[in-house]
């Protein structure tokens, strides 16, 4: 089936850091790219505290450059956070972004799905997350908004499965990131800011990213660095658009590129090798 | 979250001026004052995320009690620092830090070192109050002229 695709901001926050540019411009390139839409990332939502008129002119202007809103993204990590305060705190902070993504009018809301806490077992991160999403998921449901968990770590997709397979609700989706298939390459190891001392993951294989699918409407495009083709070699690209062009669903894939970082390649534009993504996923699709 | 180990720009982060500030306008500063931008790649932070915060001025550390980081108007000693979950240092922002010091700093060149420990626990509505997270220190240097 088709997919779709969308910018994530975070592809272009090298811009706001290095030119200070703000939300109306970045959205201006974003619709330059002629793509099906546009992921809003927690730190361009005016949130922190809520602010409606903000909240709506932000909607207004995407709408205005014929840019939907499809997703939003938040940094809430359900597992840690109810390891460093309570269930009913990581809720009620769900619900209250979840407010705020129906409130943009988008209809996925990703979450990161990390596994950093200290201590921590694969069963209790499991269990935690199911009770906390039990008592979120009527929210999402009532807002018309999809939980998309965020699995850019080993493990898990795996766990979201699981997790999807005991909630059985549409509004709990597995938001698979590219960056669990990521290839360990000797330009970019394998090492992740939230765990700069942990032993290298493993890429994921691309049978779970299959499995997954089935449950995944909306994926994180995760590339890092183009080489002089406009290919992207650290991660299986070719397999992974050939099960998403076969799939039975259609899949809203949001662009997350992210070589702007001081680790990759900060001197080249983001705003070009976000085209050059663009354009990498448009060669692949059916 | 990012791959690679950073989480912040460095570069561009700390003002590379210092301004003598005479707050209560008695024609004798105070204070003393540089600035910080918000370079951290997820740049939405409350300001207890940073766990610890430690100036160094011309190599001499900075008691903390005289350190105040300042977001739109709001004065947080960065002894209480740690514990503020609802006042947020948002993308590209830039904040004051203010150092107070009896007749401010003397004229010249200064070798200004801010180090930063952040947490690792990546939720940006709550607080690693335990410290339980491994922490991330990044040390940040600049040369600063007086104003």
């Amino acid at each position: 089936m088709s997919s779709r695709i969308g910018i994530g901001l975070w592809s272009l926050q090298q811009l706001s850091f290095l030119r200070g540019t703000k939300l109306p411009e970045i959205l201006e390139i974003i619709a330059g790219l002629h793509v099906d839409g546009v992921d809003i990332y927690e730190e361009y939502i005016p949130c922190h505290p809520v602010e409606m008129h903000e909240l709506v002119q932000v909607k207004k202007l995407a709408g205005k450059l014929g840019l939907p809103i499809t997703g939003t993204w938040f940094m809430n990590d359900i597992v840690a956070g109810v390891h460093a305060s309570s269930v009913e705190t990581v809720a009620e902070n769900l619900k209250s972004n979840l407010a705020v993504t129906a409130a943009l009018g988008a209809r996925y809301m990703s979450i990161p799905f990390l596994l950093n806490v200290p201590g921590l077992t694969l069963k209790t991160a499991y269990e935690t997350a199911v009770h906390v999403l039990e008592i979120v998921l009527p929210t999402a449901q009532e807002y018309d908004v999809r939980i998309a968990h965020e699995t850019a770590r080993q493990h898990t997709s795996g766990l979201a499965l699981k997790i999807r397979k005991e909630l059985r609700s549409d509004f709990y989706t597995i938001c698979p990131d590219l960056e669990a298939w990521r290839l360990d390459t000797a330009d970019i190891p394998l090492q992740h800011a939230e765990t700069p001392n942990a032993p290298k993951p493993q890429p994921e294989s691309i049978e779970l990213f299959a499995q997954c699918l089935t449950h995944s409407p909306y994926i994180h495009f995760k590339l890092l660095a183009l080489d002089e083709h406009g290919e992207e070699p650290h991660f299986p690209i070719p397999e992974i658009m050939d099960l998403i062009n076969r799939s039975e669903r259609e899949h809203y894939l949001c662009i997350e590129y992210e070589g702007w970082i001081p680790d990759l390649r900060p001197h080249l534009d983001a705003a070009a090798e976000t085209r050059k993504c663009v354009e990498l996923i448009r060669r692949y699709q059916r | 979250m990012p791959a690679g180990s950073a989480f912040l720009i460095k570069e561009g982060m700390l003002s590379k001026a210092i301004r003598n500030v005479d707050r209560d306008n008695d024609g004798v500063a105070e204070y003393y004052m540089l600035t910080i931008r918000n370079q951290i790649l997820h740049a939405v932070h409350p300001l207890g995320w940073i766990r610890k915060l430690i100036l160094h001025v011309d190599g001499r550390p900075v008691p903390t009690e005289s350190v105040f980081f300042v977001v739109r108007g709001q004065w947080i000693c960065l002894e209480h620092m740690p514990t503020i979950k609802d006042i947020f240092w948002r993308i590209g922002e830039t904040a004051l830090i203010y150092v107070k010091q009896q007749g401010g700093i003397s004229k010249g060149k200064h070798d200004v070192e801010c180090i930063i420990t952040a947490s690792t626990l990546e939720d940006t509505s709550i607080l690693d109050e335990r410290d339980e997270w491994p922490p991330r220190i990044t040390r940040l240097q600049e040369e600063m002229q007086t104003e």
